[in-house]
């Protein structure tokens, strides 16, 4: 349902700061060195008007304002420095390059919204021991960070990039099954429109990757190394709209604020102070991992218009798993024991998985058609545990062992895609439609909830359709998102893009998101399985963003 | 009245009409300047979408004709001669090689096409080639060789896109190693890459296009698309499909770009015409601004030469916005010179002009500093300018991997 806005001076803030900042000299990107130094990049605007009244749990569950009227306000720029030196070609090597990523934000969504609490809007390396390799510094509200920092060198067959960057393999949209080496960041918009936003969440890593075209046509190995630059999923701070994460952050529960556990709030002891000093420990091995090596390596072939690649990669679970590891007392300082509650002790794991995939693209001539897929097979992916899995017996519980730290199971991804560029509003300008069906079955997982203590789903399909169109010399883009999740949850997205000349470019997309946020499993009504997509109604949300490039 | 004064009267009125024909078609001489108030005078030498361009301003200069052999590479002409008589039509469609099927080993495969199928294997080797085994940009793969502008009906630039690009000869390889085919690829006419830099939200995206010695086939085409960050193959079957936003089709890439078994072709007729094929400015370098005449036009005057022309009639074997190309082609170098596309129902849509100048160093080899494509229903256009382009230059094979596309970019 849409909700009455309330806009204050506020509001404009974002594209008052924009204004001044696109008010620069540059108009196209500049050029040094005999053009071999390119500076390009862009300045935005961007604000994401809610358009609900649902509650962010999350937000609830911890006890701050869950119901904000923007989800985003935040100017940003990006410069691009690509120096290809003309000095360096054909020498040692073929061809040397190097290339960084400059990107200042200020984020003003608190300040100028209602219905939440201040909050880090810049929240991803805070804790990261050896943070230094973000580059980054901010504040709640700012930051500036060099967020890609690489080198390339060519040399025969081998190419070669070394530093910060990015890499994605395999063939989805907007779903990531072999897209997975780096890992996101959550914290400010999770739910962007169009792949260009959608790279902007992705965090670069420090990686060596090589590939190798062999002496077979069309035929080659792409392969990285990862000496230890693990950064977990990023996600958003206690307070921000973007909050999906209802436990307390950051390996330690402050005992003198109220806190809940998971759906099931611990409210009728909230008020109880806790003794000082008593912590509730939240055992974290993100930092334990900060230095463990990470690699992956594919093989890229060619038989016609059939490209195939195989995959394996060696990676540490970015998203982590949040379990139990005991139990912990807590005491009423004013009153003798026994304690007031014992709860859980949590653990936050972020285990080695080792994933073995494919992926391949056909052009079928007669159908005019590009079939897509892709596979994961994810050996042994860790699932929480949880105390709800207890049976009790005459003497106490009879499967302990259901209860605490993390069940290893397989998991299957597959998606299926088609794209065909299709000529339906115009006779000069196709439409491009893509569809895709993405496929998940999970071993074994009866006994296996999490901490919210719903059951984590046996399997999960999903359909997405993407549908764009241009008009008039491309200058307009009409688009449509739209992703089911046959367990029925939704997620649309239409949007409009305005893109005149070189320099400017403005969208306006709406997201919407509903349906069943869990679902009855068929063996037992009463168990819920884990939540979908639809948990986001809250976030329903008009966006704007107006964008100076240069 | 007696038969022979009758006979008088009709040579008479004969001869009367035979002059003042030739008061209107007047043979164009070096030195003529064809602008729009003078245009229809030439109208028998040029095709109706030339004369309609010069109508919307274009100003035309005739110069002086170029001596036989002196507008083709002399080692392309080498191996025309050495080869003439070998090349056979393998099918309908227009693939050709040798008698055994094996690739085509370089040069115009019929000097003196009898027909209009072998005039367009021709032009094919020569037009798209630049009769030469690859190119690439002076400065390197990653250097700008291209800029689209995009010119709206108000005759302004609104959008300009810059691009490097290159490509290589899969087959009929003349010069450079491997010659006269890159091993395992000997069922590839070329292969070509386009690279773009601006503006910034199309900057890094890479296109790919595989075409094939076979004509019924359609080219294998991939781009990366940075921001996805993957290589992703295209559907090729759109010919109508624009380019870029631009009025240019999939079909019109350098004036004609389908494979040759997708039209049916016709010769028109034979006969002297006005076309260019040498001598057209150069465009300027990047970032420089060109200066269109009128708005639209790169030269401010379209230099053209009058010689032996083949006028060839195209008509699609296959569903699109064109009911036919009216084309002209020089009948010594086989260059394309000017295009007419008809819509559906019969009516002017398009013209697309090259203009070619004569690269020496390293040369001599020929090159397209322009093509202007512009649409008469709409009054856009759009120019696509060749700056800097190095033909024959050292540009590994490599570079028109699939796994490369991912190098150019982020």
């Amino acid at each position: 349902m849409f909700r009455k806005i309330k806009i204050n001076c506020s509001f404009f803030l974002p594209f008052l700061g924009f204004a001044l900042l696109s008010n620069g000299p540059m108009a196209v990107a500049a050029e040094y060195l005999n053009g071999d130094l390119r500076v390009s990049g862009f300045v935005r605007a961007q604000t994401a008007i809610s358009t609900t009244n649902d509650k962010n749990s999350a937000n609830t569950a911890l006890g701050k304002s869950d119901n904000p009227d923007f989800n985003l306000n935040r100017v940003w720029a990006v410069t691009d420095f690509d120096y290809r030196p003309s000095s360096l070609r054909n020498g040692l090597f073929d061809n040397v390059r190097f290339f960084s990523r400059i990107k200042l934000a200020y984020d003003l969504t608190a300040d100028s919204s209602g219905g939440v609490d201040n909050y880090d809007a810049f929240s991803a390396s805070n804790n990261l021991k050896d943070r230094g390799t973000m580059m980054n510094a901010s504040n709640n509200t700012s930051s500036a960070e060099i967020w890609e920092l690489f080198a390339d060198f060519k040399k025969g067959n081998l190419w070669a990039r070394i530093g910060r960057q990015n890499i994605v393999w395999g063939e989805s949209d907007g779903v990531r099954l072999l897209d997975i080496v780096n890992p996101l960041d959550n914290s400010w918009h999770p739910f962007e429109g169009g792949g260009e936003l959608f790279d902007h969440r992705r965090i670069p890593l420090w990686m060596a990757r090589f590939t190798y075209q062999l002496p077979i046509k069309d035929m080659s190995i792409d392969a990285f190394y990862n000496p230890g630059d693990f950064v977990p999923t990023v996600q958003a701070d206690i307070g921000s709209p973007w909050n999906v994460n209802p436990l307390p952050r950051n390996g330690v529960m402050d005992p003198a604020n109220d806190f809940y556990l998971g759906s099931r709030s611990v409210a009728p002891f909230a008020d109880i102070p806790l003794a000082p000093g008593t912590t509730f420990l939240i055992a974290d091995d993100t930092n334990d991992r900060r230095g463990d090596d990470q690699w992956g390596i594919r093989l890229l072939g060619s038989v016609g218009s059939f490209n195939y690649t195989l995959n394996y990669l060696s990676l540490i679970d970015q998203d982590g798993v949040t379990s139990a590891s005991g139990s912990v007392s807590l005491f009423d300082p004013f009153a003798p024991p026994p304690p007031v509650v014992t709860l859980p002790v949590l653990q936050n794991t972020h285990e080695r998985l080792d994933i073995a995939g494919a992926s391949f693209n056909w052009y079928s001539d007669s159908i005019a058609t590009v079939f897509r897929g892709e596979m994961t097979y994810t050996f042994d992916k860790p699932f929480a545990k949880s105390p709800l899995n207890l049976v009790f017996g005459m003497f106490g519980p009879i499967n302990p062992g259901d209860a605490l730290g993390v069940a290893e199971r397989d998991e299957v991804k597959v998606m299926l895609g088609i794209d065909r560029p299709t000529f339906v509003f115009s006779k000069t300008r196709t439409m491009n439609i893509s569809a895709q069906v993405i496929y998940t079955e999970r071993e074994n997982i009866d006994l296996i909830t999490d901490l919210n203590g719903a059951k984590v789903r046996d399997n999960e399909t999903q359909l997405t359709l993407l549908l764009s169109q241009p008009f008039n010399n491309d200058q307009f883009f009409v688009e449509f998102f739209g992703l089911y999740d046959l367990d029925d949850a939704y997620w649309i997205q239409p949007q409009v893009r305005w893109q005149p000349g070189n320099n400017w470019r403005v969208w306006a997309y709406y997201n919407a998101f509903g349906g069943s946020e869990s679902q009855a499993t068929s063996s037992n009504p009463l168990v819920k399985t884990n939540r979908s997509i639809a948990v986001f109604d809250h976030a329903d949300e008009l966006n704007l963003a107006i964008s100076y490039q240069f | 009245m007696k038969i022979s004064k009758l006979f008088k009267y009709g040579v008479s009125a004969l001869v009367l009409a035979s002059a003042s024909t030739l008061v209107l078609a007047k043979v164009p001489q070096v030195g003529d300047v064809i602008d729009a108030s003078n245009v229809d005078d030439y109208s028998d030498y040029m095709i109706e979408a030339a004369i309609e361009l010069v109508k919307k301003g274009q100003v035309l200069k005739v110069t002086p004709t170029s001596k036989k052999g002196s507008l083709i590479n002399p080692y392309f002409a080498e191996l025309t001669e050495k080869n003439r008589g070998k090349a056979k039509l393998l099918d309908e469609y227009g693939t050709v090689g040798l008698e055994d099927g094996s690739p085509w080993p370089g040069g115009a495969p019929f000097p003196e096409p009898e027909t209009a199928l072998e005039l367009m294997v021709n032009f094919q080797f020569s037009n798209l080639s630049t009769e030469a085994d690859q190119w690439s940009s002076k400065g390197g793969p990653y250097k700008p060789v291209s800029r689209f502008f995009y010119i709206n009906s108000d005759a302004k630039v609104y959008k300009t896109a810059l691009m490097a690009g290159g490509q290589i000869q899969m087959t009929s390889r003349m010069v450079i190693d491997p010659v006269p085919s890159v091993p395992g690829h000997e069922d590839e006419y070329l292969r070509r890459y386009l690279y773009f830099l601006a503006p910034y939200d199309v900057q890094g995206i890479v296109t790919l296009d595989i075409q094939y010695r076979d004509q019924s086939k359609l080219p294998e085409a991939y781009v990366y698309l940075p921001s996805f960050r993957r290589v992703r193959q295209v559907s090729a079957a759109n010919r109508a499909d624009s380019v870029a936003g631009s009025e240019l089709s999939q079909s019109d890439l350098g004036g004609f770009s389908d494979p040759l078994g997708l039209w049916k072709y016709k010769i028109i007729e034979k006969k002297k015409m006005l076309v260019s094929v040498t001598d057209a400015v150069y465009a300027p370098p990047h970032p420089e601004p060109p200066t269109f005449l009128n708005g639209y036009f790169p030269e401010q005057q379209r230099p053209m030469q009058l010689r032996e022309t083949f006028v060839i009639e195209a008509t699609p074997r296959f569903d699109t916005i064109y009911s036919k190309k009216i084309i002209t082609f020089d009948a010594e170098v086989f260059r394309l010179s000017d295009v007419g596309a008809y819509d559906l129902q019969g009516k002017l849509y398009k013209a697309i002009q090259q203009d070619w100048n004569i690269q020496q160093d390293p040369g001599p080899y020929n090159v397209a500093p322009w093509l202007l494509i512009y649409n008469f229903q709409t009054a856009g256009a759009t120019v696509l300018s060749n700056d800097g382009l190095k033909v024959n230059a050292e540009i590994s094979a490599d570079l028109f991997e699939k796994s490369n596309m991912k190098n150019f970019a982020r």
